[in-house]
C-alpha cells in the first residue's frame, strides 16, 4: 500500500510516524519472515505462567499483520508453531491451539478489511480436526483477496518442508534432467511466492531454528533483543530501515562498488 | 461480624490463589470447591428423595470440573460416564419406584451444575487470563453485597415470597446496580476487549442469573427443610450457599467470553 495508508493508522506525532516517514517505499522487502520468540521469557520476567506470554503475543501479531498490510509487503510469514513445539507441556500446546482458533475467528474481519490473503504452511493435516476446519475456513474466505499474503507456519519444520517437496516431486515424476532450483522450489509450501528478503527474530537468539531453510538463502537477518509480546509496528519499521541500509550482493559485488574499483 | 470476617478471610485465600497460583492451581481449587459442594448437594438431594451415589457422584463432579477446566479436554466421555453411572445406580437400587427418575436425573445434574461453572472459570484462566476469571466472581460478590445492604435499607416488597422470605425487589435493584457498576468500572482494566455497554449488559446478566441461582438453591433447601447446606464456612453456611449465585452466572459468562465477538485473549 503506501505511506498514506500507514500514516492513517499510526497515531499522529508518534515515534512510529517519524520512523514511517524515513521508509523508502521503493525499496521495501517483498517478503518478510518473522521468528516470534520470547513469549515464555516475557511471562517469566513478570512471574506469570508461560501461557500469559502467548496471550500477550497475540497483540503483537495483530499489530504486525496490519502494519505489514499497510506498508505493502507482498508476503508476511510468521513462525507460530514448529514441529518441535509438540515437546512442550500438553496444556500449553492446547492453550496455544485454543488461542489460535480464537484468533482466526476474531481476526477474520480484520484480514478481510485489509484485503489480506491467509495461508498455512507446514503440516496442518497433523493438527486437531477442529483447528484444521477453522484454518481451512479462514484460507477459503480470504482466498479472493489481492493484498498481503499472510502465511502462518504451523506444525512447520524447514527440513520437513524440503523432504515433503522431494516426495512430491518424485510423485510428480520429475526427471533428473528437469530438476533445478527453480523447479524444486515449485514443490515447497511457498511455491510461487518470493523468497524472504528479511528475516526478523525477536528476543536476541542467533538461530534459524529450522525455519524456511531453503527460502532464506539470501535473506537479510535482523535480530532484536525485544521479546515478542513487546514487539510492535515500531520495531518492524526499525527492521525495515535497517534492511534498507544493508548492501545486498547475493554473492556478487554491489554495482556501485564495482564502478569505484574500476 | 463472623459473617464479614470469614467472608474477608475466604476472599483473601481464594483471591490470592486465583491471582498468584499457576492455572493448574486454579484447576485444583475449582475441583476442591466442586467436590465439597457436591457432598452438600448430595445431602440436599437425599432429603428430597433423590439420592445420588456419593463416591461415583463425587468422582463425576471432579471429572466434569477438570475436563471443563483443562485446555483441549472434551466433556463427552464424562457425560457418557455420568449417564451410564446414573442408569446403573437406578438399576442397582432394585425395586421399581416412582422416585427413580428424580434420583437418576440428580446423579447427572449435580456434576454438571457444579463442574461446568467452576471448571469453566478455571479454563478461562488459561485463555483469557486471571483478571477475566476473577472479574465474574467479584461481580457476583458485588451483587450479593449490594443486594444485602440495599435490601436492609430499602427492602419493602418481597421478590419471591414462596421461596425466600428475605429477598426483596429493592435488594435486587441494588444488586443490578452494584454488579453492573463493577463490571463497567473494574472491567475497564480487567476486560478491556469488551466495550463498556456490553460489559454493562454482561453485568446485568450476571446479577440476574445470580439471583436465579440463589433462589434455585434456596428452593432446594426449603423443599428439603434445611436452613444451610452445611456449616463449613462460619456465618455463611456451606460452600453451596456461598457459590449458589456463581453457579448460574459463571457458565454463561464463560460461554460469552469463549464465543463472543470480543478480543479477550
Amino acid at each position: 500500500m503506501s505511506l498514506d495508508q500507514l500514516l492513517a493508522w499510526l497515531p499522529s506525532g508518534s515515534p512510529e510516524e517519524a520512523l514511517a516517514r524515513q521508509v523508502n517505499f521503493e525499496q521495501l522487502p517483498a517478503h518478510v519472515a518473522i521468528i516470534m520468540d520470547g513469549n515464555g521469557r516475557w511471562a517469566a520476567r513478570r512471574h506469570l505462567p508461560r501461557v500469559e506470554g502467548h496471550r500477550a503475543g497475540i497483540n503483537s501479531v495483530r499489530d504486525v499483520v496490519e502494519a505489514s498490510a499497510r506498508l505493502g509487503f507482498d508476503v508476511l510469514t510468521i513462525y507460530a508453531f514448529s514441529m518441535e513445539n509438540w515437546k512442550r507441556p500438553e496444556a500449553e500446546v492446547s492453550t496455544l491451539m485454543a488461542l489460535l482458533k480464537r484468533y482466526l475467528r476474531l481476526e477474520l474481519g480484520t484480514l478481510l478489511k485489509n484485503n489480506i490473503r491467509f495461508r498455512v504452511i507446514g503440516r496442518p493435516q497433523e493438527l486437531a480436526t477442529d483447528i484444521q476446519d477453522e484454518l481451512a475456513d479462514a484460507v477459503e474466505r480470504t482466498s479472493r483477496n489481492t493484498g498481503l499474503l499472510f502465511n502462518i507456519a504451523l506444525n512447520y519444520g524447514g527440513r520437513a518442508e524440503i523432504v515433503d517437496a522431494a516426495r512430491r516431486l518424485i510423485a510428480a515424476g520429475v526427471g533428473e534432467s528437469e530438476l533445478d532450483e527453480k523447479r524444486f522450489s515449485d514443490f515447497l509450501y511457498t511455491a510461487g511466492q518470493p523468497d524472504p528478503d528479511l528475516l526478523i527474530r525477536t528476543s536476541g537468539e542467533m538461530r534459524v531454528s529450522n525455519f524456511l531453510l531453503w527460502q532464506i538463502a539470501y535473506a537479510e537477518i535482523w535480530v532484536t533483543d525485544t521479546l515478542w509480546p513487546d514487539f510492535r509496528a515500531s520495531h518492524l519499521l526499525q527492521a525495515i530501515l535497517e534492511y534498507q541500509k544493508r548492501d545486498r550482493r547475493y554473492g556478487g559485488l554491489n554495482p556501485s562498488r564495482v564502478a569505484t574499483v574500476r | 461480624m463472623t459473617r464479614v470476617l470469614s467472608g474477608v478471610v475466604l476472599l483473601a485465600v481464594v483471591g490470592s490463589i486465583s491471582w498468584l497460583a499457576p492455572p493448574e492451581g486454579l484447576v485444583a481449587l475449582a475441583a476442591l470447591v466442586a467436590v465439597l459442594a457436591f457432598f452438600e448437594l448430595a445431602t440436599l438431594c437425599e432429603g428430597l428423595g433423590a439420592p445420588i451415589p456419593r463416591l461415583p457422584g463425587a468422582a463425576l463432579t471432579l471429572a466434569v470440573t477438570v475436563s471443563a477446566a483443562w485446555p483441549g479436554k472434551t466433556l463427552e466421555p464424562v457425560l457418557v460416564a455420568a449417564i451410564v453411572i446414573a442408569a446403573g445406580a437406578a438399576v442397582g437400587a432394585g425395586a421399581p419406584d416412582r422416585g427413580r427418575l428424580a434420583a437418576t436425573a440428580a446423579t447427572v445434574f449435580a456434576p454438571l451444575y457444579l463442574g461446568l461453572p467452576l471448571g469453566g472459570l478455571a479454563s478461562i484462566r488459561w485463555t483469557d487470563g486471571r483478571e477475566a476469571a476473577i472479574l465474574v466472581v467479584l461481580a457476583v460478590v458485588a451483587s450479593d453485597t449490594s443486594q444485602y445492604y440495599a435490601g436492609r435499607l430499602f427492602g419493602r416488597r418481597l421478590l419471591a415470597p414462596v421461596i425466600s422470605p428475605k429477598k426483596t425487589i429493592e435488594g435486587a435493584v441494588g444488586g443490578f446496580i452494584g454488579g453492573s457498576l463493577l463490571m463497567v468500572a473494574l472491567g475497564a482494566w480487567w476486560l478491556p476487549g469488551v466495550p463498556a455497554p456490553a460489559r454493562a449488559l454482561l453485568g446485568l446478566a450476571i446479577v440476574g442469573l445470580g439471583i436465579i441461582g440463589d433462589l434455585f438453591e434456596s428452593m432446594l433447601k426449603r423443599a428439603a427443610a434445611v436452613k444451610d447446606s452445611s456449616s463449613l464456612i462460619p456465618g455463611h453456611g456451606g460452600v453451596l450457599d456461598r457459590i449458589d449465585a456463581l453457579l448460574l452466572a459463571a457458565p454463561v459468562y464463560v460461554v460469552v467470553l469463549k464465543c463472543g465477538p470480543w478480543r479477550t485473549a
